[in-house]
């Protein structure tokens, strides 16, 4: 018997360690405890020994050899086009062996506003983790700044400036502080660039010596000057490197210059919008007379409490001075004077020619990118356990059950400690740092103190393994809060020397005096109106969403609608539902948008929507969307909407628990199944969601169909119907598939590792599980497969659409508005304002196709989207149609939990569903079966 | 003859009341605000309502006469209306007269607690109706998911291996609904009930203990009870509206509609007819319906209230 168990054991052993076998990445990890393998740090210790570059040496651009992807040579301006999957290898002789830096020259593409990364192969090889996806900046300007009628400022659209820029190869999560240094050999090096996402033009590579340390000089001594003071106001800025660094209004203090207290004035730039290493604001200003001045800047850091915001400084390109190198500003509610100063105290003089000048300043992470980055490897080697641990336990252990975790996985153990030392160094820094301790760092005290009981005592794993996971997710969080550096800017000023800097501070009377009058504006002011056009023949246009959403659509008609077409438009922001009884009051609008797919059909039939096919060169305006997602509107031939977003679902997956078992993204059905069964037994599972539409996808990928041809029956009681409603139950049954779940929460605990959702989560997700960046993806959802060997993936696409209502007086116009909301610089413009404002979680899923297309996705997923979005149907509006998602659901809760024989259950209820399409369909006069 | 005496009388009669409208022109000028407000907003539909039941009204369109047809359809052919008929009528007749019960019974109680004490413990009574995310807490309680309050706690306690789907599975469904109701009916019938107790002229007892009143069962049936019936009336009618009404709670917990229509209510049909299949018409049948439901329940009430302390 005893021996029978320590087989068992022994196998169970085997079974984990092949599992390790499988993810070699992990395996690695086990001895080198600190430093990733193949990450910068070990890189630079191997090579550090050598000699650094020399010289600088451009490669031959004419030489290039591309590899992959698609780049042409562009003679005129010598450079080559590169597109987003293009892959260049370029050869470069180096006289003298050693680490030299790369310096890019290069200028952007006006595309969709995606990043531009670029991967650096040396040699054929990655040399580090952190060559991958390297950021090539954009730069951005201001675009023309409106006013409104009562003189409140408009925040101006961020253009795009395509401008050749050389920059140095930088880590993109900013924990190298330096540009990055690559070691070329001695002799011939093949250099290869390869494109992650976005185009872009080259015009030059070349790799530069490496300075050993930034060559810092000392404080000019500096002569009196007698000139004025050059003040530059921080919302004036030239350029940025991000749509999101537009200018800002400041109201909560008289202090702000300029300021006002009763209407809008863009008046500061930056605050929590920049806070992500690498971004940077770039302000040029003149000078007049010659001479050596002193730099104070104006800022706040009210954002994060008690933590310090870094930011670089250059002075036109050149940082002289350590003094503007990881320059600290700490945490304080109001502004703050800051004058750049060297190590004794004295303000740094910068000498300034007459003429023009730039100063850049770029957050950092400064002296904390180490800590982050040891507790962003931390923080893998934790989901990592956690993973393992989690296929041995599943996601909610037994409490009183003991897994002898110390034999089942002893060598994940003895990383618990090693995590736990290098955590508490990371906390003893921040202390150090801070001088006191922060609230902000307890999550590590909590995780150092569980490490520890884990460590003393390995049964505590599985009853505090709950805490562990949410502790582990609060870990990501404080390393995304780590990573934030805000800081707003209202002013800086050169003084020069001898010259004095005053401060334009308001006396305490101002400020009682400022914050009484914006008291009693605020009664004044109408938050609800967005722009009445005040013309008589304006169209009226219902948005019944958000605020910005009214406000970002107001601010397009202004610049491109009206004065296109020269139709005044009112536009109206509206609480949801307010439509019907509007329409049946007869005070609806003339357009309205954001509406349910049903709506147009449901309204359509009885007469309160326009038909827009009778309009003339409706057929090309409907060439913008997919076919299949037109037809929701149509009815007995008529068309009643225009689409304005689409969704449809994806499989999502977790790359790390599918490596981990072995399995791969399952193509079919079939697959599905039998990687489900392995989920299973090892604790986890998949879901999908739980109504009508999974078995529509069914039934579609089936060959089957909702309706006969004439829409005056249900035809899913024929044989394709039971079939598939049979095997949608089945999974419910067999595989044990989730009724009720929470797919954010069982999907970032790993509990549920496949999971059908609309691929919209994906902005969800990338938002508000930073604990498992980069270890999910998504797929498109499994298939069946068809007699020519080909995938059926079909899926069903819905959405939101804009409807033309009948008792319109002005349809031409309405329908001029209708074109233009729905054309494709429209819709890309207005998805990428709301991506501006309130970030990628409100990523714009246009239904027009060419918008869609240029939407931000990342080449990878944008290629999934592409696919799944061919392969998707619309589902058809018929009178009575709202019955079948209703007792579908009824049919499959039948089956599901009063174990009904599913054909019998599904007659019964088409009987119902027939019944009221044909009971509908009399009361509209319409034929019956 | 006769008819014209009438008559004359009737005008004769008017004329007085009329004379007497003006002289007291001041009263009605008061009670105009509310009159206007209640007669639009309260009369002047449901008049309309009822109205509108005889008609075939798609809202998008102008209603068209079609007599007594909804409602023959109502009672013959619609099996989810005497469905929905069932339910509000268990819901009414279990959560009304129970929950007016507790009402009472608790602010009896809390009506012997010392004053301070009483205030805070009223407070305590009444959040549960005042506080708008009810439905998130029992949602949670009676989550389908595996890790809903009871479900979790089930299967920690190995009593069960599935979750159970209170808010889906047809077995569950009522009983969780009517749990829930219960829970806040100690809503404003509850606070007028407090308030009566307090307004209970205290010499009354004196003179009950006089007349031989043996116990406090007694106190409150022949004393308490009888001063306090203004309150009563108030609180009867707003547990039987509330009862009656049930609708947005079962929406907000079993969805629209719910499995197979088992919790469905009068309200919720009334709704699924007006907004989701577009007959208006139908709609106000049915709530018609309910209207007569909640006056006969009313008249009812009235005469059963009309023997407290007797």
């Amino acid at each position: 018997m005893m021996r029978k168990a320590a087989a068992f054991m022994a196998s169970l052993c085997l079974c984990v360690c092949g599992l390790a076998d499988a993810y070699p990445h992990v395996h690695a990890l086990e001895d080198g405890q600190a430093s990733v393998s193949g990450s910068y740090w070990e890189y630079i210790d191997r090579y550090k020994a050598y000699p650094v570059g020399k010289e600088s040496l451009p490669v031959d651009l004419t030489a290039a050899v591309v590899q992959a992807g698609n780049a042409s040579w562009r003679e005129e301006e010598q450079a080559w086009e590169t597109d987003e999957k293009s892959e260049m290898a370029f050869s470069l002789e180096v006289s003298e062996a050693g680490l030299y830096q790369l310096r890019v020259d290069y200028m952007s593409c006006e595309t969709s506003g995606t990043e531009i990364l670029r991967t650096v192969l040396i040699n054929g090889e990655m040399p580090f983790e952190e060559a991958r996806g390297m950021l090539l900046r954009r730069l951005y300007t201001d675009g023309e700044r409106g006013e409104d009628a009562l003189g409140n400022q408009i925040r101006p659209t961020q253009i795009e400036v395509p401008k050749r820029q050389q920059v140095l190869l930088r880590d993109y999560m900013g924990y190298i502080t330096e540009p990055l240094s690559f070691y070329l050999n001695k002799g011939k090096n093949t250099i290869t660039l390869s494109a992650d996402s976005a185009p872009c033009l080259l015009y030059g590579l070349s790799a530069v010596p490496v300075e050993p340390e930034p060559s810092f000089s000392k404080n000019a001594a500096g002569t009196v000057t007698e000139a004025e003071p050059i003040t530059v106001q921080g919302e004036d800025a030239t350029l940025k490197t991000s749509p999101m660094l537009y200018p800002d209004c400041d109201r909560v203090t008289a202090d702000t210059t300029p300021s006002s207290p009763s209407v809008h004035l863009l008046n500061i730039i930056g605050g929590d919008n920049w806070s992500e290493p690498n971004q940077a604001i770039l302000w040029d200003f003149d000078v007049e007379t010659a001479g050596y001045y002193t730099l104070t800047l104006k800022v706040r850091q009210s954002i994060t409490r008690g933590l310090i915001s870094t930011r670089d400084i250059y002075l036109d390109g050149e940082m002289p001075y350590t003094g503007m190198k990881n320059w600290k500003i700490g945490f304080r509610d109001d502004w703050q004077y800051i004058t750049l100063q060297d190590e004794s105290g004295e303000p740094l003089r910068f000498y300034l020619d007459a003429g023009s000048h730039q100063l850049e300043m770029v957050a950092v992470l400064g002296e904390k990118a180490e800590r982050i980055r040891i507790v962003n490897e931390q923080l893998e080697q934790l989901n990592d356990l956690y993973t393992r641990i989690m296929i041995v336990t599943g996601p909610s252990p037994d409490m009183y059950r003991d897994y002898k975790l110390e034999n089942l996985v002893p060598d994940e153990l003895t990383r618990i400690p090693k995590i736990a030392e290098a955590l508490r160094e990371v906390r003893d820094w921040y202390l150090s740092y801070y001088e006191v301790n922060t609230q902000n760092n307890a999550i590590l005290d909590t995780l150092i103190r569980q490490l520890d009981k884990f460590d003393r005592d390995a049964e505590m794993i599985a009853k505090e393994f709950t805490s562990f996971k949410s502790n582990i997710a609060s870990l990501a969080e404080w390393v995304v809060e780590a990573r934030k550096q805000p800081l707003e800017v209202d002013y800086f000023t050169f003084v020069p020397v001898g010259g004095q800097f005053v401060p334009e501070k308001a006396s305490l009377w101002e400020r009682f005096v400022f914050g009484l009058t914006r008291f009693i504006c605020s009664f004044q002011a109408d938050y609800n109106l967005v722009g009445a056009a005040g013309d008589k023949d304006a169209i009226t246009v219902w948005i019944p969403t958000g605020r910005d959403q009214a406000q970002v659509l107001k601010k397009l008609i202004d610049s491109s609608f009206t004065p296109q077409h020269n139709i005044a438009v009112d536009l109206k922001l509206v609480a949801a539902g307010t439509l019907l009884p509007a329409t049946v009051a007869g005070s609806g609008p003339d357009i309205a948008l954001n509406n349910g797919d049903a709506d147009a059909v449901n309204y359509g039939m009885r007469n309160a929507v326009k038909d827009l096919a009778a309009f003339s060169d409706f057929e090309s305006v409907q060439e913008r969307f997919l076919p299949q997602r037109m037809t929701p509107f149509y009815y007995n031939g008529k068309c009643y909407a225009l689409p304005e977003t689409q969704s449809f679902a994806v499989m999502f997956y977790r790359k790390d628990i599918l490596d981990a078992l072995g399995l791969s993204v399952p193509k079919t059905w079939t697959e599905l199944t039998s990687a489900v069964a392995v989920l299973l037994k090892n604790n986890m599972g998949f879901a999908m969601p739980v109504n009508a539409s999974a078995y529509y996808w069914l039934l579609y990928q089936e060959g089957g169909s909702l309706y006969n041809e004439r829409g005056t029956k249900t035809v899913i009681d024929s044989d394709v119907g039971v079939e598939s409603f049979r095997f949608w139950t089945s999974l419910y049954k067999n595989y044990e598939l989730p009724v009720t779940y929470n797919f954010l929460a069982r999907f970032r605990t790993g509990e549920y590792p496949l999971i059908i959702e609309e691929f919209t989560n994906a902005n969800t997700l990338s938002i508000s599980a930073p604990e498992i960046r980069g270890l999910w993806g998504f797929a498109p959802v499994p298939g069946r497969e068809t007699e020519d060997g080909a995938l059926d993936n079909t899926v069903t696409l819905g959405g939101l659409c804009s409807l033309m209502l009948e008792n319109t007086d002005q349809p031409q116009e309405s329908w001029e508005f209708m074109k233009w909301w729905t054309e494709s610089d429209t819709q890309t413009a207005y998805g990428r304002e709301m991506e501006t404002i309130l970030g990628a979680s409100a990523r714009y899923n246009s239904a027009n196709i060419e918008s869609f297309n240029s939407t931000a996705w990342s080449t990878e997923q944008k290629d999934v989207l592409k696919e799944q979005l061919q392969s998707s149907r619309g589902i058809p509006q018929i009178p009575g149609g709202y019955f079948m998602d209703r007792h579908l659901t009824n049919a499959f809760r039948k089956v599901i939990y009063q174990n009904g024989d599913p054909q019998d259950v599904l007659y019964d209820y088409v009987y119902t569903i027939n019944q009221e399409i044909t009971g509908k369909r009399q009361e509209f006069g319409l034929e019956v079966e | 003859m006769q008819a014209t005496y009438r008559n004359t009388r009737r005008s004769e009669r008017l004329r007085y009341q009329w004379e007497k409208a003006k002289k007291n022109a001041d009263c009605y000028v008061y009670v105009a605000p509310f009159l206007i407000i209640f007669l639009v907003f309260t009369v002047i539909p449901i008049l309309l309502a009822i109205g509108f039941s005889f008609t075939y009204y798609n809202i998008l369109e102008a209603p068209k006469f079609i007599g007594l047809r909804n409602y023959i359809n109502m009672f013959v052919n619609d099996e989810v209306f005497l469905q929905s008929l069932k339910n509000t009528l268990i819901i009414a007749v279990i959560t009304g007269p129970v929950g007016y019960l507790a009402s009472l019974m608790f602010a009896w109680f809390i009506n012997e607690l010392p004053s301070k004490f009483r205030a805070f413990m009223v407070v305590v009574f009444y959040a549960p109706s005042i506080s708008g995310a009810v439905q998130l807490m029992w949602s949670l309680i009676f989550s389908g998911d595996s890790y809903g309050y009871i479900n979790a706690a089930l299967m920690n306690l190995g009593l069960i291996h599935e979750p159970l789907q209170f808010l889906t599975d047809t077995k569950f469904m009522m009983p969780v609904l009517i749990i829930v109701m219960l829970w806040m009916s100690l809503g404003t019938s509850f606070l007028s009930f407090v308030a009566g107790f307090k307004t209970v002229d205290r010499s009354m007892y004196e003179a009950g203990y006089m007349d031989g009143i043996r116990n406090r069962w007694q106190e409150l049936w022949f004393i308490t009870l009888p001063s306090m019936k203004p309150q009563m009336m108030f609180g009867a009618v707003m547990s039987i509206t509330s009862s009656f009404s049930v609708g947005d709670i079962t929406v907000a917990f079993f969805g629209s509609p719910s499995t197979d229509y088992a919790v469905h209510t009068l309200v919720n049909h009334a709704t699924d007819y007006g907004t989701v299949r577009f007959d208006m018409g139908y709609a106000c049948a049915v709530t018609t319906v309910l209207f007569v439901l909640m006056v006969g329940a009313n008249r009812l009430i009235q005469r059963a209230l009309s023997n407290v302390g007797k």
